[in-house]
């Protein structure tokens, strides 16, 4: 009796978790490295292993929470008794019309007053702000960002631009209004040409570019404050946690931990000088 | 090992075994990742881009009104596919579009979306008129937009947005001098100032400007002879533009005002009287309009609108060269109100819903003061004030699906002078690089009180609404970011036009007017260059009534049947310059013998084709937030001349001198 008592704890772990991790499955939207960097952390964090399933593929009946890494991923036809937990989907909202049940957002984005008060402390003499978007998705975040400027030491100024064609000439507008310019993820507007014009921009007027991610900042942005992906897969997990539990969960969420990389050349040619306590704070510094 | 570690082994053993060398973030994926993420959020957003739009649309932009020098609204239209520009009587000056005499209200032109056509007959005067200095940028529909718009948007729409308050955000003041050839000048002034915070927002537009249609002498077909300068050619210009936005509501004040001398008339010059040696005309529009935006829930947003329409048409003083019938106190009015409402709905798709209804009305008295109007066929049936209704509904179901866009809808209006059906359905496909669309639309113009009622023209109990149909076609490709191309192809038909028959003296519904060509555009834009280059082409349908085609029918009168579009830009440190030229071919214009003619004989003359170069010159930040441009309008100083489009034996008017602009423009 005591060995099957014993036989039953040590398989009750493993069997347990098993359970579990059916009721929670994963889907990425493809192969790239952010949708698995967030897929590592939200295993690290879950703590037990989450069947990774293929886009489109029927959920299982005992699943009761599905967690995407990616857009494409966030926007398949999920049932609506699950609930759905999404990351990694800049410029997404998933409403009713994409999802029945409970839907949950974890941000990609750092939380406005973070932001802000990472830029101020990577360029100390930053007054002015200007946010280039363009999805209507990103209009509240714009607004979100000059309400944290307004009652900080940042003027924020929110720039529209309707099309990637305008912005040659929104940037071009900018001159002698912002010390520095900062993007979210919005990938409608941030495609490579688009960065390289921004870039160009950057160095020949002196005005940094900050990026909404580490690899544009190897790619000869300022510098960037931002959550890892690992991070909103950790954050995806806790709320799977709490989804389990029967928790009601909040519509979105912000990961806290906030990373900052800077590059030095990029500073260099936009003419600031980054504080040495920023540097060492860096996760990664390009040279 | 205890179950825990063993648990834990298990847990690092799995966690290991995903674990990839690799940046925390980004790395070689960067673009990648952005450039799949992009393909999501394009095939869900819901807002249009211009792709997507059931129009053909074009946007002029701050940036380009700036690089190429436009002194006012006809310089940028006279840039964009299927513009020209005709004369008609007492100099006034009108547009063409796509070969059609838009003049007369077929077009529709608003400023931030009020209406600026006068009431009397729908008509518009160019040429120094709505100066540059207060637009932020005209976004402009090429085609029919009586569905949405009701009477005037008959074959294209025009809205100028002014410099918003969050751009201002402060005061922007501007100053320009002109010099003409043969010693004319311009002047012209504006200040704008903008605020906006998250409880208000405010922006006003003040300016004036004074300008001359030419300096060349014009003559008539009758032998006179008139040296156009600043007692005759005038052409001045006031605004007052003001928006003050609170809590959703909005309350827009405009008063616009021109001036102008009129002394060709409607054909012949007139005799200076007493030494005074000027016909001198106002047309001025005042509008106060309150709208409400109210977001009833997440996808539900409904918008009542109340707008007051005042203005005089073409009055002149009491003391007219013509001894205009009107005398100065002819007054229209209109009141408008309309619901709309907007449905966002869960299956990709918006709905449009609204209705409403228009009250016109005119007031006149003639110069012997005697009741301006009749209002039937009974000469004794005299009223100095005289009304006119419309009621109308609307519906506008838009759907994307995909790729795929499919729109449906329609205006009905039930009018004083009869009801007018406008149904539009268009058909649009945006893949990557590659859009194409396909649109029908009809369109209608409705006749004015004034057209009908007053008592210089003959009564027409008859007068009912002329409509219009057109059919267009887009494809569109974007060769390289910043790169794009267009082709356009139309074909528009208008069904018993609201012509004025001179023999007659009367407002008639008589004959169609077919119209069909193709449109092509290219365009870049780069940080520190870019350009553009447009063709039109337009030609006669076969059943275009004869009053406004040359006699073969091949060409209309005074639009060009091609016409080029040519601009660069280079930008280096502070400075930009940009060139830019407008061909226009070969046009045609009624003769002199026509138009002396007792017998009416239809019969045109060539002018040869001609260019129009411009060069500009921008100095940005020579003074801490002052701009300084100079400008060079018609650098070779060919003679430019408006047609009349139609035979209404009126002489080209010469117009457009060489005019070298200086202007500053001080950011506060």
């Amino acid at each position: 009796m005591k060995r099957l008592f014993v036989c039953a704890w040590l398989l009750a772990g493993p069997l347990a978790g098993a359970a579990r991790a059916q009721e929670v499955v994963a889907v990425l939207g493809g192969d790239l490295t952010p949708y698995r960097e967030a897929y590592a952390g939200f295993q690290e964090a879950f703590g037990a292993r989450a069947p990774l399933l293929p886009l489109g593929a029927p959920i299982p009946k005992e699943t009761k929470v599905v967690v995407t890494f990616g857009g494409k991923a966030a926007v398949q036809r999920y049932p609506g008794r699950v609930t759905l937990i999404y990351g990694i989907a800049p410029g997404l909202l998933v409403g009713t019309e994409t999802h029945d049940g409970v839907s949950l957002k974890i941000r990609t984005e750092v939380e406005a007053e973070n932001l802000l008060k990472g830029l101020v402390e990577i360029q100390p003499g930053l007054k002015r702000l200007a946010v280039l978007w363009l999805s209507d998705s990103f209009s509240t975040l714009a607004e979100k960002m000059v309400k944290a400027g307004a009652s900080g030491s940042v003027r924020v100024l929110s720039e529209k631009v309707e099309s990637g064609d305008e912005l040659p000439a929104k940037l071009r507008g900018l001159k002698g209004k912002a010390d520095a310019i900062w993007m979210p993820l919005d990938p409608v507007l941030l495609n490579q040409q688009n960065f390289e014009t921004i870039l160009q921009y950057s160095y020949d007027n002196n005005i940094p570019f900050y990026a909404p991610t580490e690899g544009l900042v190897e790619h000869g942005a300022t510098a960037a404050v931002v959550v890892s992906y690992k991070d909103i897969g950790r954050a995806a997990a806790a709320q799977a946690k709490k989804a389990l539990s029967g928790a009601e969960l909040p519509p979105d969420v912000y990961v806290p931990r906030v990373e900052m990389s800077v590059n030095l050349s990029a500073a260099k040619k936009t003419g600031i000088s980054i504080p040495s306590e920023i540097l060492k704070k860096a996760v990664r510094v390009f040279p | 090992m205890t179950p825990k570690a063993s648990r834990f082994f298990l847990a690092l053993v799995f966690f290991a075994a995903q674990c990839r060398a690799s940046f925390a973030q980004g790395g070689d994926d960067a673009f990648p990742f952005l450039e799949e993420e992009a393909k999501v959020v394009i095939a869900t957003q819901h807002e249009q881009a211009p792709e997507r739009a059931p129009s053909i649309v074009s946007v002029v932009t701050r940036h380009d009104i700036e690089a190429y020098g436009a002194r006012d609204l006809a310089d940028i239209l006279r840039l964009v596919p299927g513009f020209e520009f005709g004369v008609d009587v007492f100099g006034i000056t009108g547009q063409s579009f796509r070969g059609i005499w838009a003049h007369e209200g077929k077009s529709l032109l608003m400023i931030d979306g009020i209406m600026q056509n006068e009431l009397g007959y729908g008509n518009y005067n160019f040429f120094g008129t709505i100066p540059a200095s207060m637009i932020e940028k005209v976004e402009i529909v090429r085609g029919p937009g009586s569905a949405v718009y009701g009477g005037f948007a008959e074959v294209d729409v025009i809205n100028v947005i002014t410099h918003q308050a969050k751009n201002l955000d402060g005061i922007r003041l501007s100053g320009e001098l002109g010099a003409m050839s043969r010693g004319g000048s311009s002047r012209e002034g504006s200040v704008s100032y903008g605020s906006q915070t998250d409880a208000l927002r405010v922006s006003a537009h003040v300016g004036y400007g004074s300008t001359l249609l030419s300096r060349r002498d014009y003559s008539d077909f009758f032998g006179n002879r008139l040296k156009l300068d600043r007692d005759t050619a005038y052409r001045q210009w006031q605004h007052v533009v003001t928006e003050a936005s609170a809590k959703n509501l909005t309350i827009r004040y405009q008063r616009n005002s021109m001036t102008w001398g009129g002394q060709d008339t409607f054909t012949t010059i007139q005799a200076p009287v007493k030494g005074i040696n000027a016909e001198r005309l106002n047309d001025y529009v005042d509008v106060a309009r309150v709208d409400y935006k109210a977001k009833v829930s997440d996808r539900l947003t409904l918008q009542p609108i109340f707008e007051y329409t005042r203005n005089n048409t073409y009055s002149t003083p009491p003391n007219s060269i013509i001894g205009n019938f009107n005398g100065s106190n002819s007054t229209l009015w209109r009141y408008r109100t309309e619901m709309s409402a907007v449905y966002e709905a869960p299956w990709s798709a918006q709905i449009r819903a609204g209705g409403g209804v228009i009250l016109d009305g005119v007031e006149s008295v003639a110069s012997d003061g005697t009741p301006g109007l009749q209002l039937s066929s009974n000469p004794a049936d005299r009223a100095s004030r005289a009304q006119a209704s419309s009621a109308f509904g609307l519906f506008q179901y838009l759907q994307q699906a995909g790729p795929v866009g499919v729109t449906a809808g329609g205006r009905y209006e039930a009018t004083t002078f009869g009801n007018a059906v406008a149904p539009r359905a268009g058909l649009t496909y945006v893949r990557e690089a590659f859009n194409a669309k396909l649109l029908y639309g009809r369109a209608f113009r409705i006749p004015t009180p004034w057209q009908a009622y007053d008592r210089q023209f003959g009564f027409n109990g008859g007068l009912k609404p002329e409509t219009a149909d057109t059919i267009e076609m887009e494809l569109g490709y974007k060769f390289a970011d910043h790169l794009s191309g267009r082709l356009n192809a139309f074909y528009i038909g208008i069904h018993d036009p609201i012509v004025y028959q001179g023999n007659t003296n009367t407002y008639v519904n008589f004959g169609k007017v077919e119209s069909q060509g193709a449109e092509a555009e290219l365009r870049a834009d780069y940080l520190h260059y870019g350009g553009f280059a447009n063709l039109s082409v337009v030609v006669p349908g076969r059943g275009t009534s004869p009053g406004f085609v040359t006699r073969s029918k091949k060409q209309f009168l005074s639009t060009p049947p091609a016409k080029v579009d040519l601009g660069a830009y280079y930008r280096i440190g502070r400075w930009e310059i940009a060139p830019s030229a407008t061909y226009l071919a070969r046009r045609a214009g009624q003769s002199g013998a026509s138009a002396v003619d007792p017998n009416g004989l239809l019969e045109t003359r060539e002018y040869p084709a001609l260019v129009l170069a411009n060069l500009n010159l921008i100095a940005r930040g020579v003074l801490k937030d002052i701009d300084v441009h100079l400008g060079v309008h018609n650098v070779f100083d060919t003679r430019y001349l408006l047609i009349q489009p139609y035979y209404g034996a009126h002489a080209p008017m010469p117009a457009q001198d060489r005019e070298i602009r200086l202007g500053v423009t001080w950011h506060l």
